[in-house]
């Protein structure tokens, strides 16, 4: 069918669905064309009155955040990368894996599984903010709850160091517990907290893969002879790549543009992370809010951005597949 | 006779409808900071003399939270649409006046007598460096006293009115920290002071880098002195309570609000805080204040310690109130503001309620302050406080460069192994500190045409 066939075949089915797609490019096209125009003027403090009218400056603002040596966005950027790229990757993983393990739990048939289910939700009705103030509390070295029940009620020391790990004691001889919210610690303070926040959610979507698996599929192995490990292997894996792939693409997206945890956790929003716990959003935050620098933080916003969009489209490359019709 | 009746009612009917008329009420808005215990109603206190003195103008408080503040009031200075009265942070108003925000308050100056009424440092950040006018007027100063147990020095065997000096000062804490007294059941440690997750980081310091003859920026504004020797001194100094283990690393991952629990809570002998805590400490519990605990009976104020070198500077800050030139009530607007900024008696119960300290110097003749010796100890701090330098860029230089940079450091002694201490680390990190700060005020001052210029004639003007 030619084109002007194709318009004129389906004309009122277009005229149905053009308001929506003018809406949608009101509400998505407009700011995103706005904030890459954004990203190439002056636009700070003496500026922002002017608006989008701001002195242009072209791609100055993407060389200073790429290349200035001296600027303190180029310096804090790629630590911000790199650890935004490792969270992503840590919290995604982990959170499928307790997704997977918490829905073949619940999946099963026993007494009280409702309540159970109910329970295991528990965490991810926690406004996220929330969680970052009461594990900011919790990780604490001396009075927090997690190096409490670590050191001095389960002596996690005395266990570890049967493999050879060596901790280091005070001058009166006590246990010096790690600190989690300096240093390299950082890191974990803020993947544990988001994998715990969200692993539910897996749950729930695992729940309902597993669910739509037919029992005949697991009775026929079972006559062939296949164990356990090789039903999950080669069952269960396989039917839940389409809930897999969906929990991928909403963790990289959730994680990368992670904000609230973070943030509440050092300080209320008054703190700095560190270098081993700053991520992406907060960075973004930072430069466009604290350092009043929009034409800056409107670049790396359009850089991550973009970022994004090749990596949704390397997702959909790879999990085309289990979402087409055929 | 009968018409002469009617025309009469007529009359009286008109006159009584006239006064029964409702009077035109002018709504003003005022956006303010949690300042008192009960943020909203302990403001809402303090205009209503003014609501009763003015009948027309009814006052609207609205509470921002201090996290979300910025960004609100930048939005609505932006949007041209907020409130008609503001409560600025004394380091903000520079800002809020380079986007052309705030009308010009240099009449209501006059009106009210002058600069001379208010507190020095108050009026420093009222008239922004470069700017021609004032934008603000001081309202309340904060100064950050160092707060200790007489009943812990007692125990010590220490006389407070003998630390002076820091090597006074230090003498004390080595005394405490050997002798670990315990007083009521709590091990008393000697010193507090919260790390990198805190507002208060910078606050806290500058009395220390200020004392050893160093600055966060040069005398005109224009460069960064946080590299100079004097400044890497003073910060040396101040981590040296961390490293001589008066102030334990653990409080180096908590907020000011827990540190200062601490010292409630009689694990602290000293301990630097906002003039607010007395609020606390001298209120029973059922008010929501500490109580009779141990804290509560034994403490007392005095002036953080001057350095060898004899220089006692002590960072003042404050909140000042301003008026945006889109407010459509300007007159009531600065009606408002003169009630809040120059009346002693009103500056007074601000006091009361919040702590903080007055910006009008009349205040500070009355019993209240005068018979009071902690609060002798803040007028002296007042008096002899040092304001951040009021450049526009400064909000960003403290919220951002310097609360990043010192949070790095503080990272660097908490990772530190028992018996080491990272001092070359330090000094790098300060000086890549210095480093950012230069670079970031070339270009804020390469954005502002003639800024420097007018930067350098202020400083002339003020030497």
């Amino acid at each position: 069918m030619k084109q002007r066939d194709v318009w004129r075949a389906y004309k009122v089915p277009f005229l149905f669905i053009a308001p929506a797609v003018l809406g949608l490019l009101f509400l998505h096209l407009l700011p995103i064309v706005q904030g890459f125009w954004l990203s190439m003027l002056e636009s700070n403090k003496s500026t922002i009155g002017q608006y989008l009218h701001a002195p242009f400056v072209g791609l100055s603002n993407y060389k200073e955040i790429l290349f200035s040596s001296e600027s303190q966005v180029h310096e804090g950027l790629w630590d911000a990368v790199r650890n935004t790229l490792l969270y992503t990757i840590l919290v995604t993983s982990g959170t499928i894996a307790l997704g997977i393990a918490g829905a073949l739990l619940v999946h099963r048939n026993f007494r009280g599984r409702s309540v159970a289910r109910t329970l295991l939700l528990f965490s991810w009705i926690i406004p996220s903010y929330v969680v970052g103030m009461l594990w900011g509390f919790m990780w604490q070295q001396e009075e927090g709850i997690i190096n409490q029940l670590l050191f001095d009620r389960m002596h996690f020391e005395v266990i570890t160091s049967w493999f050879g790990v060596v901790w280091d004691f005070d001058t009166f001889g006590n246990l010096i517990k790690p600190r989690w919210l300096t240093g390299d610690n950082t890191i974990w303070a803020i993947v544990i907290p988001t994998i715990w926040r969200y692993w539910p959610f897996a749950m729930v979507m695992f729940l309902a893969g597993l669910s739509s698996i037919p029992r005949e599929i697991y009775e026929a192995a079972e006559i062939d002879g296949a164990s356990k490990s090789e039903q999950f292997f080669h069952i269960t894996l396989p039917l839940l790549r389409p809930v897999i792939a969906m929990i991928i693409l909403q963790g990289i997206i959730s994680n990368v543009y992670s904000f609230n945890i973070v943030s509440m956790m050092f300080g209320n929003g008054a703190g700095f992370p560190g270098k081993h716990g700053d991520l992406l959003m907060p960075n973004i935050f930072r430069n466009s809010f604290q350092m009043w620098n929009f034409g800056v933080g409107a670049a790396m916003s359009t850089l991550l951005m973009t970022f994004m969009i090749i990596v949704v489209m390397l997702w959909y490359r790879r999990f085309r597949e289990e979402f087409s019709n055929d | 006779m009968l018409i002469r009746f009617i025309i009469l009612g007529c009359v009286f009917l008109l006159g009584g409808c006239k006064t029964d008329t409702p009077r035109q009420q002018t709504r003003l808005s005022v956006w303010v900071l949690p300042n008192f215990p009960d943020p909203q109603r302990d403001m809402e206190k303090l205009v209503k003399g003014f609501e009763l003195e003015n009948p027309g103008i009814d006052v609207e408080i609205t509470v921002l939270d201090w996290g979300s503040a910025w960004t609100k009031i930048t939005t609505a200075a932006t949007a041209q649409n907020g409130p008609d009265l503001l409560q600025l942070g004394s380091t903000w108003t520079a800002a809020v006046t380079e986007m052309g925000a705030l009308v010009s308050l240099d009449s209501v100056l006059q009106s009210v007598g002058g600069e001379d009424l208010f507190v020095e440092a108050g009026m420093e950040s009222a008239r922004p460096r470069a700017s021609d006018s004032v934008t603000s007027l001081p309202w309340f100063m904060d100064v950050r006293p160092l707060f200790y147990r007489k009943d812990v020095l007692a125990a010590v065997h220490i006389n407070p009115d003998s630390i002076r000096t820091w090597s006074n000062f230090t003498a004390a804490l080595t005394r405490i920290r050997n002798q670990r007294p315990i007083i009521e059941g709590s091990l008393v440690m000697p010193f507090g002071y919260p790390g990198k997750n805190d507002w208060n980081v910078i606050h806290n310091m500058a009395p220390w880098i200020w004392g050893a003859g160093g600055d966060f920026l040069d005398s005109t504004a224009t460069q960064s002195a946080i590299g100079r020797p004097e400044s890497i001194q003073g910060i040396l100094f101040y981590l040296s309570f961390v490293r001589e283990g008066f102030n334990e690393v653990r409080n180096l991952e908590k907020s000011t609000a827990q540190v200062s629990a601490d010292f409630d809570e009689g694990r602290l002998a000293f301990w630097l805080d906002a003039t607010t805590k007395t609020i606390y400490l001298d209120r029973p519990q059922f008010l929501g204040g500490t109580g009779k605990s141990a804290a509560a009976r034994n403490y007392a104020c005095m002036m953080p310690p001057t350095s060898p070198t004899g220089n006692a500077r002590y960072f003042v800050g404050g909140s000042n109130l301003a008026i945006f030139k889109f407010s459509k009530h300007k007159r009531e607007s600065m009606k408002l503001l003169e009630y809040l900024v120059s009346r002693p008696d009103v500056q007074l119960q601000m006091s009361r309620a919040s702590g903080y300290l007055p910006a009008l110097k009349a205040t500070y003749d009355m019993p209240y302050f005068r018979e009071n010796p902690n609060r002798m100890v803040f007028l002296k701090m007042v008096r002899q406080g040092q304001p951040y330098p009021s450049v526009h860029y400064w909000g960003e230089i403290e919220t951002s460069i310097l609360s990043r940079r010192f949070g790095n450091i503080f990272d660097l002694v908490t990772a530190a192994k028992p018996g080491e201490w990272p001092e070359d680390r330090i000094i790098e990190e300060i000086k890549a500190t210095d480093q950012e700060i230069s670079h970031y005020i070339r270009q804020q001052l390469e954005h502002t045409p003639g800024l420097k210029e007018r930067l350098l004639y202020w400083r002339r003007g003020h030497k």
